[in-house]
């Protein structure tokens, strides 16, 4: 029996639901709080101790993660919900294969089916891992529709516009992140991800007027040489780079 | 960060560096998986390429077969989730054992999970990589649209970056 098997078949709704976890929309992962996060990963720890014949598996089996380590994986800005806590901590070991890729969304789907709230991420992303670009939209769109200030969905509609060649698409998720902390400066890290993916590996100023430049603080210090912003600005425009 | 740091050191050929990293995630993680079953073998196979040691090489990524196609978490979020890197390496490792058919099976599997890959650079240079496998293997046909691919892709990239130069080199002799 697998991990998963062994998660799902256990009841995982008889569980009460965590107390000690904060309520309200789910942050991006490189916000979360370090102190709700140790708060999660012994509050899980606890629950691993609990279910012995779970928790040992996934400790002791190579080809799984440990207990510790599936939480700190998958439990970032989640909502405290035990069911999908547990199904959720199946998700890194089910995802080693591409075979498992599939047994992933599966799990994904029926995390997102007991609690659509903090479920659209992680099934766009198993939608992503499938190269199934037309479901990830559909849901990633439906996701900012509820809920228009998640910025893992916005993320994700970035990456996905990218993989579509879609330079408007990507544009209107900078857009929307433009001015908000700790919400600019991942926004313009992923522009400067596609940019390197094709290539534009030296202009990082030349993104948005040199926003890049007022978010690390070096304006005044130094700026991008003369014509080599706009030059490379959106190299990958011209790429083509979603023919596979 | 310190993983992609010690891999790039690595890439860079500067083995004390990266080895002093390597060793320090591996004291500091002795448990993690990611870190002892990706991580670690990835860095040691690259540092053995740069000693242009291609069966050390394959042979450190043999930990890293189950975990190939893994993700570390969520794609397609705001966080850099380092993807594919053991088959990037291996593919390499390959190619410097002269074994262009199992080289173009590693690169392959990179283009064939663009949606786990994301923006990782080693996306676009599997193209030029599955170029180098094919022209090994002297299918010209292939190597050339596949390097074509990359030319594409890199069609507005920085002229000076040396792997683009020497790609440039190579799709100049297939034609």
């Amino acid at each position: 029996m697998t991990l998963c098997q062994a998660t799902t078949s256990s009841g995982v709704n008889e569980q009460p639901e965590d107390k000690a976890a904060p309520k309200g929309p789910p942050s991006s992962f490189v916000q979360h709080d370090e102190k709700v996060f140790k708060r999660r990963t012994t509050s899980a720890s606890v629950l691993a101790t609990r279910k012995d014949s779970l928790s040992s598996r996934a400790i002791t089996t190579r080809s799984s993660v440990t207990w510790e380590r599936l939480v700190r994986l998958t439990n970032f800005g989640l909502r405290p919900i035990r069911a999908t806590r547990f199904l959720w901590t199946c998700r890194a070991p089910f995802t080693q294969s591409s075979d498992n890729y599939d047994k992933a969304l599966a799990i994904e789907r029926d995390a997102f089916r007991r609690d659509p709230g903090y479920g659209y991420h992680n099934l766009v992303a198993s939608y992503l891992s499938l190269n199934r670009l037309e479901e990830a939209q559909a849901t990633a769109e439906e996701a900012r529709a509820r809920n228009s200030n998640s910025p893992d969905i916005r993320f994700s509609l970035y990456s996905i516009a990218f993989l579509r060649n879609d330079l408007p698409g990507m544009a209107r998720q900078v857009a929307w992140g433009a001015g908000k902390p700790g919400l600019e400066d991942v926004l313009l890290d992923l522009e400067a991800d596609a940019a390197a993916y094709s290539g534009g590996w030296g202009t990082p100023g030349c993104f948005h007027g040199g926003r890049w430049l007022r978010l690390s603080g070096r304006r005044k210090r130094k700026r991008p040489k003369p014509g080599s912003g706009p030059k490379r600005r959106f190299a990958f425009r011209r790429a083509g780079m979603c023919s596979t | 960060m310190q993983y992609l740091a010690a891999l790039a050191l690595a890439f860079a050929e500067n083995a004390s560096r990266a080895q002093a990293l390597a060793a320090d995630l591996a004291k500091r993680f002795p448990e993690d998986t990611v870190v002892q079953f990706n991580y670690l073998p990835t860095i040691h196979a690259q540092l053995a390429l740069s000693h242009n040691n291609s069966s050390q090489s394959i042979e450190a990524l043999q930990a890293t077969a189950p975990y190939d196609l893994g993700t570390e978490g969520a794609a397609g979020g705001g966080a850099f989730m380092p993807a594919l890197h053991p088959v990037y390496v291996r593919g390499e490792a390959y190619l410097a054992g002269h074994q262009g058919n199992e080289a173009a099976v590693e690169f392959q599997k990179i283009l064939d999970h663009r949606g786990v890959v994301l923006y990782e650079p080693i996306g676009a240079l599997a193209h030029l990589q599955l170029g180098r496998a094919y022209a090994m293997q002297s299918d010209t046909a292939k190597a050339r649209a596949a390097y074509q691919e990359f030319l594409t892709l890199w069609k507005d990239a920085d002229p000076d970056i040396p792997i683009l130069i020497a790609a440039k080199a190579e799709y100049a002799k297939l034609q």
